[in-house]
């Protein structure tokens, strides 16, 4: 009967136990979040050298590399919701590109990211010429830096020539010869322009496309004849 | 054969210890991560899959070897069922080759094992699965092989956690070895620069097993490389067996 009742005491001493300690453990999680989501503007702020990184990450280069692509991207989603300034959002991407050079969607995000909300297109094709380097063979580095020198920098030379580059890369094909098409026409190299002009003509499969060249190629041609006839007349 | 029989006799300690445990919660990360992470990493979405789930197997296979091999080398010691061996017609050469086989025969099936569960999920991710990708595995095979002759070399002299300790400084230095040639150019005196450069060539390259990049990015591997490393790794190996084999022959079994 005793140790029945010993045994029932120390049953409700366990229970009551049991009870406070999940209450605290409740509380405290509860009081302890507010203080785990406080806004903490600086976790970047001490992120290391790409090159450092890459000999801290022991071989695991590109999953480290993945590791800091997961933070920019938040880094980048919380500038959108306007928590911070993107004072360390190239920092981040530098070091993706260090840790993983082949991993060409940080270098194209960046590069839009510094040209549209930063508006500083020279780093944007700084970022992009990093790229270029490190994947000769990828058509879309050129294209880009092409796009951000017409588009930003107004240097339509610079933007023709980077597009004629994107054009003999494999993959460049139509798109890119259009664009240098263009854009040397806007240069004021007619002679160039046709030339690019003809390539799509004579390359592309789609018939929209060539339509598109042939009739290019008849204005260009007849814009010389039209400045001879206007001088003679 | 006593080799093969030990050899055996590891492979059946291991899986009594519920290795294949290991593969299961390699399964349900590798899965998990895929689906919760590739969400979030805009633009990336398969290369994360391709990425983790190698670098996954490469991480577990190190873990296994340390993890599982330290405990089981000296509990055979510790329980006398080495002393026991040993009366028997097998050789302290014999225990030590068979050790080393079973061990890395396990950790072999284990590593396979995790590769067929990653193809299934890049599979399902929509991931390219390259020739690469089996080449990246197959030196990651080979990269277990020499961790382990190097805790096994550890083990004929030293307790497991020491064994354990020194066999996880030589795979982060062994993935550092190329900074040591660096830093060896860098040295203006000779005697540094003799000892930088004699640590690159002793400690074991282990960069050189690593091509998940090539896999990843499905970039081009040298010619013969494959070949090289491959006889890096056996004669790496075979020095290694070869010291503890001679270590382990002057040991006295208390």
């Amino acid at each position: 009967m005793f140790s029945r009742l010993m045994h029932s005491r120390s049953t409700v001493a366990w229970g009551l136990a049991a009870l406070v300690i999940l209450t605290g453990a409740v509380v405290t999680t509860a009081r302890v979040e507010r203080y785990s989501q406080r806004p903490y503007l600086h976790d970047n702020l001490y992120l290391p050298s790409g090159q450092l990184a890459r000999q801290v990450s022991l071989g695991y280069r590109e999953l480290a590399a993945d590791m800091v692509w997961f933070s920019a991207v938040q880094y980048y989603g919380g500038y959108r919701k306007s928590y911070h300034d993107l004072a360390y959002f190239e920092g981040l991407v530098r070091i993706v590109t260090d840790l993983d050079p082949y991993f060409v969607f940080p270098y194209q995000f960046g590069a839009a990211v510094l040209a549209s909300d930063m508006a500083s297109f020279d780093r944007g094709i700084e970022l992009l010429r990093k790229g270029m380097v490190n994947n000769p063979t990828r058509w879309e580095f050129p294209f880009e830096i092409g796009f951000l020198s017409y588009i930003g920098c107004e240097d339509n030379d610079m933007a023709a020539r980077y597009f004629e580059l994107a054009a003999r890369l494999p993959g460049g094909g139509d798109r890119a010869r259009r664009f240098a098409a263009f854009v040397y026409s806007r240069a004021g190299h007619q002679e160039n322009s046709i030339r690019m002009w003809q390539e799509l003509l004579e390359t592309s499969d789609v018939p929209w496309m060539r339509e598109l060249a042939e009739r290019s190629i008849e204005k260009l041609r007849a814009k010389p004849q039209e400045r001879a006839t206007r001088n003679d007349t | 054969m006593p080799i093969f029989t030990l050899a055996k006799f590891t492979i059946r300690g291991y899986f009594k210890e519920r290795i294949l445990l290991v593969v299961l919660i390699f399964a349900f990360i590798l899965m998990g991560a895929s689906y919760v992470l590739s969400p979030l990493a805009v633009g990336a979405q398969q290369k994360i899959v391709v990425d983790i789930g190698l670098a996954a197997i490469s991480i577990f296979a190190v873990l296994l070897i340390v993890l599982l091999g330290a405990g089981s080398y000296h509990q055979e010691k510790e329980r006398g069922i080495l002393k026991a061996l040993l009366v028997k017609p097998i050789t302290r050469t014999d225990w030590v080759l068979g050790k080393y086989a079973g061990t890395l025969l396990t950790v072999a099936l284990v590593i396979i094992s995790m590769a067929l569960i990653h193809m299934i999920v890049m599979k399902v991710s929509g991931a390219p699965i390259t020739e690469n990708f089996f080449w990246a595995v197959y030196l990651t095979v080979l990269e277990a092989g020499v961790v382990t002759a190097i805790l096994t070399l550890f083990s004929s002299y030293s307790s497991p956690v020491l064994a354990s300790f020194f066999t996880i400084c030589a795979v982060v230095t062994g993935h550092l070895s190329n900074d040591l040639l660096a830093f060896a150019e860098r040295f203006s005196g000779a005697v540094p620069k003799v000892v930088a450069t004699a640590a690159y060539y002793l400690l074991p390259n282990l960069g050189l097993f690593n091509v998940r990049s090539e896999a990843v990015h499905s970039l081009m591997l040298p010619d013969g490389f494959i070949y090289t490393v491959t006889l890096y790794a056996v004669f790496y190996t075979l020095v290694l067996l070869l010291l503890s084999i001679l270590i382990f022959r002057r040991q006295e079994l208390h």
